[in-house]
C-alpha cells in the first residue's frame, strides 16, 4: 500500500517524466546489471550472464545441456523419460533460443503452446481444482502406444480496432476446444491457452525482494491513479508453504525450483525427486534438475539498443506520459540470495511484478489463487524488441493472439484502458516514436 | 545449438567503435560473399544430395547388397552438406523448424519400432507427426540398426516402405530449408543483405557479422563440449558410444570433419573452388593480423588432429582416447580464438 507521501513523490516524478520531450535513457542501458549481454543477434537471450565466476558458468553450461536435451520414451540409449502423455521433448521447444514460441501454424502439431485446465472452486490452499482424468493442464500428446489426453480445435475471433486518426486495425483471438478427449470432459471445465515466456533474467526477478515488489501495490487504489496492482500469493508444494508468485503469466509459481520440476513433470511427463511416483527411481535426477533451474536463473539480459536516438527518447516520454510506466515499471532492483552474480543488482524489466485486472477482452475466465480471471502479471518488457530477430515472429500475450506490439497494446483492458485509449489518441508520429522505444528493449 | 561459452571479457568497457584509420570497411562485401556464395550453395547443394539420397533409397530392395551401399553412401553424402551448414545455424533453419525436421536426435526408437510392427502404410502424415523419428537419424537408423551391421538381407518390406516415405519427407524438407532463402516475398537473405532497412530483422551489417560469428563459436562450442566430449566423457572416464550423434553409421568423425569445413567456408569465405571474402579478410583489412593468423594456426591445428582420429569415432573413444582429448582441446582452443573477434565489435 503506498503512503501518501510516497505516492506523491511518484506521482510528481511521474509529471516531471511526463512533461519532458525525451528521456534520459543512459542509465537504463545494463537492462541486467552486471549480467547484461551486448549481443543484438539471433543468440541474444542465450548468453551465460557475463560475470559468472568459472565454477558457476560450467553449473550454466551444464543446465544448458540438460535444457536442450530431447527425450524419448523409455527404454532407450539416451534420455529416456519422456510421457505417456506430453506437450512436447524438450525444454528448448516451448523455450526456442530461450525465447516466445510462435503460435502454432497448425494447432495439433508440437508448439510451445499448452492449455491449463481447472475446474469452477478452490483447493484447500485456494489454488485451482485440477479436473479429474485431466489434472491442471492438458498432454496433447503421448509416447507410441498411448493415447493423449486431448486434441485440439482452433477457431478465430475477428474483432476491428478503429485508431482515433482512422487507420484500423484486426484483432483476432484464438478460441481453443477440446476433441478426441481420453474421458468425457466434465461441464463447465475452465480452459485458458498458454505459451512459453523468455528465460533469461528470470534469477534476477526472483531476486527481486518481496517488499519492492509490494511498495508498487496498490490494491485498492488509494492514490486514485486508476492503476491497483496487487500481489498473487501460491502455495508452493515443494516448500509446503504460501510465497510470493512471481512467474508464469498470472504469477502462479513462486521459485523457479518449483517451475523447473512442474514443467518436466507437466510438459514431458519426466519424474524427478520432487515429482515422482512412489516405489520408482526419479526418471531425471536432483543433479540434472538443480542444473536446470541454475541454468534458468543465470542468462545474461540483452541490453536495449539506441537508446540515444532521439525518436527512441522521445518515444520513452511518451511511454511515461500515457501510463505505460504504471505497470511497466522500468527500474527494479534485486537484493541477497545465494547467487551472488546475482545480488544487489539495479535491473530494467520494465515490470511490476503485480497482477492487474486487464479487462473483459483479455480474461481467460480461469482464476489462479488471487488471480482472478481477469487478472494478469505485468510482463517483463526487456529484449521485447528482439523478439523477431530471436525467434522469427512477432507473437505476444498469453494466447499469442497479438500478432504485433500495437496489437498487444490495443488488448489492454481494464486498468490498462486509460492507456489504451491514449495510445489510440496519438499522432502517427508519436505512434511510431512509442513504438521505436519499446522496440528498442 | 547454443551460444554457451561466451564470455563477454571486454562487455564493460564496450560499445566502442572499431578503429577507423587504415580500415577498409568491407563488412558488407563480406555478408554479401557469405550470404550468396558460402550459405545458399551449401544448402543447394545438401537440397541435390537429398535428392540424390531420396533416389536411391527408392532402389532399394531386400537382399540388395550393392543398393544398400549405394543409399548409405548418398546419406553419408547429404550429412556431408548439412554438417557443413551448421555453422551457420540462424534464421529459417531454425524460424520454419526445419533442423528439428532434419536432425532431431537422439531418435526415439519405441516410436520407430513401433511403427514399424503395425501393418498399416506408413504415410507422410505419420513421419510429420512423430517429430523424434525423423530425418537423418530415422533414415540412418532404418540402414544401418542398431548395432552397426545389419545387412541388405536383414531387411523386409515395410522398412524399405517407410524408408522411402522417410526420404521424401527428407528432401522435401532440404528443399523448403534452400527455398526460404532465396525464394518468396521476404527471401532470408534479405534480412542478412539489407540490414538496417525494413523489414530486416537486423539493425546494421555489424550485427549480421556478429551473428555469422556466432553461428561459428556455438558450432565450435557443441564439436568440442556435446559432440565430443558426451560421448568420451559423459561417464567420468568411460566411453559411452550411443551418446555419439551418428552412432549407427559409425560416421561422427565425418561430421567432426564436415563441421570444422564449415567454420572454415566462413572463415574463409570459399566454397566449392569460389574464392571469396569471409571473417579472414574482415580481420586483416582492420589490422587484426595477429587474431587472423592465430585463428588460421588453430583452425590448422584442429582440422589435422580431427582428420587423422580413427574412422570409426566409436573405436576412437575407446582406444585412442587422448587422441580424442587433444582434438576436444584444439577445437576448444579455435573456439576460444573465435570469440575474440566477437570483443573486436565490427
Amino acid at each position: 500500500m503506498l503512503n501518501k507521501k510516497t505516492s506523491l513523490i511518484l506521482s510528481i516524478s511521474l509529471i516531471l517524466v511526463a512533461c519532458m520531450k525525451e528521456v534520459d535513457l543512459s542509465s537504463r542501458l545494463y537492462a541486467g546489471g552486471e549480467t547484461t549481454s551486448f549481443s543484438a543477434t539471433s543468440n541474444a537471450f542465450s548468453f551465460p550472464a557475463p560475470n559468472l565466476s568459472p565454477e558457476n558458468l560450467h553449473k550454466h553450461l551444464e543446465g544448458d545441456l540438460q535444457f536442450e536435451a530431447i527425450y524419448v520414451k523409455a527404454p532407450a540409449l539416451i534420455n529416456a523419460g519422456l510421457g505417456p502423455v506430453f506437450n512436447t521433448t524438450s525444454c528448448i521447444s516451448c523455450h526456442p533460443k530461450d525465447g516466445r514460441p510462435a503460435f502454432p501454424e497448425s494447432i495439433n502439431k508440437r508448439s510451445g503452446l499448452l492449455m491449463r485446465v481447472s475446474l469452477e472452486g478452490e483447493d484447500e490452499y485456494g489454488g485451482p481444482l485440477p479436473v479429474p482424468g485431466f489434472g491442471l493442464q492438458i498432454q496433447n500428446h503421448a509416447v507410441y502406444g498411448y493415447q493423449p489426453e486431448a486434441a485440439y480445435s482452433l477457431e478465430y475471433q475477428y474483432f476491428h480496432e478503429k485508431l482515433d486518426d482512422g487507420t484500423e486495425v484486426e484483432l483476432r483471438k484464438p478460441i481453443i476446444t477440446l476433441t478426441n478427449t481420453h474421458i468425457p470432459l466434465p461441464p463447465g471445465t475452465l480452459m485458458s491457452p498458454r505459451m512459453g515466456t523468455p528465460m533469461f533474467g528470470l534469477g534476477l526477478l526472483e531476486y527481486i525482494p518481496e517488499e519492492y515488489i509490494l511498495r508498487n501495490a496498490d490494491e485498492h487504489d488509494e492514490d486514485g491513479d486508476g492503476i491497483s496492482g496487487r500481489p498473487n500469493y501460491v502455495y508452493d508444494s515443494f516448500l509446503d508453504k504460501v510465497v510470493l508468485g512471481r512467474f508464469g503469466w498470472k504469477a502462479n509459481v513462486g521459485t523457479i525450483e518449483t517451475q523447473t520440476a512442474t514443467a518436466f513433470i507437466e510438459d514431458m511427463g519426466i519424474t524427478s525427486p520432487v515429482f515422482k511416483n512412489d516405489n520408482e527411481e526419479p526418471e531425471i535426477s536432483q543433479e540434472i534438475l538443480d542444473q536446470v533451474s541454475f541454468y534458468s536463473r543465470t542468462l545474461a539480459v540483452p541490453a536495449p539498443r539506441d537508446q540515444d536516438n532521439k525518436i527512441v527518447k522521445k518515444g520513452a516520454a511518451l511511454f511515461h506520459k500515457i501510463g505505460c510506466a504504471s505497470c511497466h515499471v522500468p527500474e527494479q532492483k534485486t537484493g541477497e540470495g545465494p547467487i551472488a552474480e546475482l545480488s544487489n543488482q539495479v535491473i530494467y524489466p520494465y515490470t511490476d511484478m503485480l497482477l492487474h485486472d486487464m479487462g473483459e477482452g483479455l480474461a481467460d475466465n480461469r482464476p489462479d489463487y488471487l488471480a482472478t480471471g481477469r487478472e494478469w502479471k505485468t510482463r517483463p518488457l526487456w529484449g521485447i524488441g528482439l523478439t523477431s530477430r530471436v525467434n522469427g515472429h512477432t507473437h505476444f500475450l498469453h494466447d499469442g493472439r497479438a500478432r504485433n506490439i500495437t496489437e498487444a497494446i490495443l488488448w489492454h483492458g481494464g486498468e490498462g484502458e486509460n492507456a489504451k485509449k491514449a495510445f489510440k489518441a496519438l499522432s502517427k508520429k508519436d505512434r511510431e516514436a512509442l513504438l521505436t522505444f519499446i522496440n528498442s528493449l | 545449438m547454443k551460444l554457451k561459452s561466451i564470455v563477454f571479457l571486454g562487455s564493460l568497457s564496450m560499445l566502442a567503435c572499431t578503429p577507423t584509420e587504415n580500415v577498409t570497411d568491407i563488412k558488407g562485401e563480406v555478408v554479401d560473399n557469405l550470404t550468396n556464395q558460402v550459405v545458399i550453395p551449401t544448402y543447394s547443394d545438401l537440397h541435390n544430395a537429398a535428392k540424390n539420397l531420396n533416389a536411391a533409397v527408392q532402389k532399394l530392395e531386400v537382399g540388395n547388397e550393392e543398393a544398400l551401399t549405394e543409399a548409405r553412401n548418398a546419406w553419408s553424402n547429404a550429412r556431408n552438406f548439412w554438417e557443413q551448414t551448421e555453422a551457420f545455424l540462424f534464421g529459417p533453419v531454425d524460424f520454419e523448424e526445419i533442423d528439428p525436421a532434419l536432425d532431431s536426435w537422439p531418435v526415439d526408437l519405441t516410436a520407430i519400432n513401433g511403427i514399424l510392427s503395425e501393418s498399416n502404410e506408413i504415410t507422410e502424415e505419420i513421419i510429420q507427426s512423430n517429430p523424434e523419428a525423423r530425418g537423418f537419424h530415422l533414415i540412418e537408423f532404418l540402414l544401418w540398426g542398431e548395432n552397426q551391421n545389419k545387412k541388405a538381407v536383414d531387411f523386409n518390406a515395410h522398412e524399405i516402405q517407410y524408408l522411402k516415405v522417410a526420404a521424401q519427407d527428407f528432401e522435401q524438407n532440404t528443399q523448403r530449408l534452400h527455398a526460404s532463402w532465396v525464394e518468396g516475398d521476404q527471401p532470408f537473405k534479405l534480412h542478412l543483405l539489407n540490414a538496417g532497412q525494413e523489414p530486416s530483422n537486423y539493425d546494421s551489417t555489424s550485427d549480421v557479422i556478429q551473428e555469422f560469428t556466432e553461428g561459428v563459436i556455438g558450432l565450435l562450442d557443441e564439436v568440442a563440449n556435446a559432440k565430443i566430449a558426451a560421448p568420451l566423457n559423459a561417464e567420468e572416464g568411460v566411453a559411452k558410444p550411443e551418446e555419439q550423434e551418428s552412432f549407427f553409421s559409425d560416421l561422427t568423425k565425418r561430421d567432426l570433419v564436415n563441421n570444422l569445413q564449415s567454420v572454415s567456408n566462413i572463415f574463409y569465405g570459399d566454397y566449392n573452388g569460389n574464392d571469396g571474402k569471409g571473417i579472414s579478410d574482415l580481420l586483416a583489412s582492420n589490422n587484426q593480423e595477429a587474431l587472423q593468423a592465430e585463428i588460421e594456426a588453430n583452425l590448422k591445428a584442429a582440422v589435422e588432429v580431427v582428420n587423422a582420429l580413427p574412422e570409426s569415432f566409436t573405436e576412437a573413444i575407446q582406444n585412442n582416447r587422448e587422441q580424442v582429448a587433444e582434438a576436444q582441446n584444439k577445437v576448444q582452443a579455435l573456439h576460444d580464438s573465435f570469440v575474440k573477434v566477437l570483443d573486436l565489435k565490427f
